[in-house]
């Protein structure tokens, strides 16, 4: 018996709907990609300083931030209005935080690296661990923004709310948000200037031959430890080994879903090193000793993602036994 | 502050402003909160990058300095009782006392950012050395009470960081955390 006509037209009608939704899916992602990409972009290409506020847990603190972009180098310097002095600044290859007790620490930057590959976000890379969604617009000190949000699927990772200013694509407004896309941290502009960067300041940004190297090599430095039991998602990105500032060799590797990320470093145990969770702000670390060596996990990711993530850790021969 | 303000205290520090400009320099800094603001601001970040040692007690020591300056009774004050002083002296007595505390700022703030060596007398007297004293600590920094510790967390967090994909697109916010977050203030 041949359906009714009625219906035909409403299967047509279901399959045009289902059609236009995916369109707009796909209309959706590439807006996405577009806003994502002009963020970057307005990131790696403008000068501009500021003051912000951070908010976590009720508690407000006011910074200053200049960033600037000189001979193709970005240079930031973040500094604590508010309380004790406290600084980050990212200059002249090197990242340098002063902490409250006075006691400022160096690391060597890799932005250069990650300008050039892995500090895009690609929403459709993202999509099985997160939700992308543009939405709302409003204002933030005093200029109009566009809303943009990463939320993940899961409590394994933190997500974004990026409200970006619809004239630079510069993000006034960050949110570090959980799955339920609460808020747990934000940072806002209350006032900022920005200037183009003069001259070819910001096409210099582009990819050396050594840097494009140095971003495509690939982890596999050989090592005893295995991660096999990861968090979900997880991916391991890079192996190193660093020098504490005693001089001992700490191995460091680090694992992302291609947005959130945690690293995990292995050193020889001293007695000394983390036992259990502890957390600064929204990130946190975890900690345990497994044989002679202390391995802590660190991240601005939950609490269950550094557990699960030092808890997975093995020592490959341990295995072999 | 106008571009020109900030490239004048650049030479300042540089020591590479003319000698000429200097008196003037250090009277604008001396009326220029902003610019008083950024000289601290510049020496600290100084100081980070050269991997020196910088004390609490800097924040706001310009300012600290020029108040107790101005609240000191003698002899940095004119003398009163010697006879009345001139009212078309007061502005130029004003920028004296300006000139005299931008001095000290410029001069002698440096100094106190270094800390005193051990033994030495404390420079300027009790006044001084209550105005350079470490504040206390009061936070505890990943919920833990060992130093050294906390030092290695943050370490590793910076290092993080630095090494994570996407930390650039996310802005300052990642830093936010180390700089912002501050426990059981």
């Amino acid at each position: 018996m041949k359906p009714p006509v009625d219906v035909k037209h409403a299967v047509l009608v279901c399959l045009l709907a289902l059609a236009a939704v995916s369109s707009a899916d796909l209309g959706g992602s590439e807006r996405a990609a577009t806003m994502l990409e002009r963020m970057n972009s307005a990131l790696r290409s403008l000068d501009y300083e500021g003051t912000l506020v951070y908010l976590f847990d009720n508690r407000l603190e006011t910074l200053h931030l200049v960033h600037r972009v000189d001979g193709g180098r970005i240079q930031e310097r973040l500094l604590s209005l508010s309380g004790p002095v406290r600084a980050v600044t990212r200059e002249h290859g090197r990242v340098t935080c002063v902490r409250p007790d006075g006691h400022p620490i160096s690391v060597q930057s890799r932005a250069g690296r990650n300008l050039q590959r892995a500090e895009r976000i690609d929403p459709a890379a993202l999509a099985d661990r997160y939700r992308i969604a543009i939405g709302g617009a409003e204002r933030v000190a005093g200029r109009e923004t566009d809303v943009i949000t990463i939320e993940p699927r899961d409590t394994l990772r933190y997500g974004y709310r990026f409200h970006l200013d619809r004239e630079t694509g510069l993000p006034l407004k960050s949110d570090l948000i959980d799955d339920r896309g609460e808020p747990i941290e934000q940072l806002m502009f209350t006032s900022i200037t920005t200037h183009s960067v003069s001259g070819d300041s910001g096409a210099a940004l582009a990819p050396t031959p050594d840097r494009a190297e140095e971003a495509e090599s690939k982890p596999g430095h050989p090592s005893r430890w295995r991660f096999d039991e990861r968090p979900a998602g997880f991916e391991p990105a890079m192996h190193d080994v660093m020098r504490d500032p005693n001089g001992a060799e700490v191995e460091h590797f680090v694992f992302t879903d291609r947005l959130s990320a945690y690293s995990v470093y292995i050193e020889a145990d001293t007695g000394d090193g983390l036992e259990g969770l502890t957390r600064i702000g929204a990130a946190h670390a975890a900690g345990r000793r497994i044989g002679d060596h202390q391995v802590t996990a660190v991240g601005e990711v939950p609490a269950a993602t550094v557990e699960a993530a030092v808890a997975g850790v093995r020592l490959a021969d341990e295995d072999a036994r | 502050m106008t571009d020109e303000r900030q490239r004048q205290l650049s030479a300042l520090m540089d020591g590479d402003l003319d000698e000429r400009r200097v008196a003037a320099a250090c009277d604008l800094i001396a009326r220029d909160p902003d610019l008083r603001s950024a000289w601290e601001r510049y020496h600290l970040i100084g100081q980070a990058l050269r991997g020196e040692r910088v004390e609490q007690g800097v924040r706001g020591v310009a300012d600290a300095v020029r108040s107790a300056l101005v609240s000191e009774p003698v002899p940095l004050r004119p003398r009163h009782g010697v006879g009345r002083r001139s009212s078309r002296l007061a502005p130029f007595a004003g920028a004296a006392l300006a000139a005299g505390a931008a001095f000290l700022a410029v001069f002698a703030v440096p100094a106190l950012f270094q800390g005193p060596e051990p033994g030495d007398p404390a420079p300027g007297g009790d006044r001084l050395a209550a105005l350079s004293a470490p504040l206390p600590l009061q936070e505890r920094r990943w919920s833990l009470n060992t130093p050294d510790l906390q030092s290695k967390l943050d370490l590793f967090l910076v290092n993080h960081q630095e090494a994570a994909p996407a930390t650039g697109v996310k802005g300052m916010l990642p830093y936010a955390t180390l700089i912002g977050y501050e426990a059981a203030r």
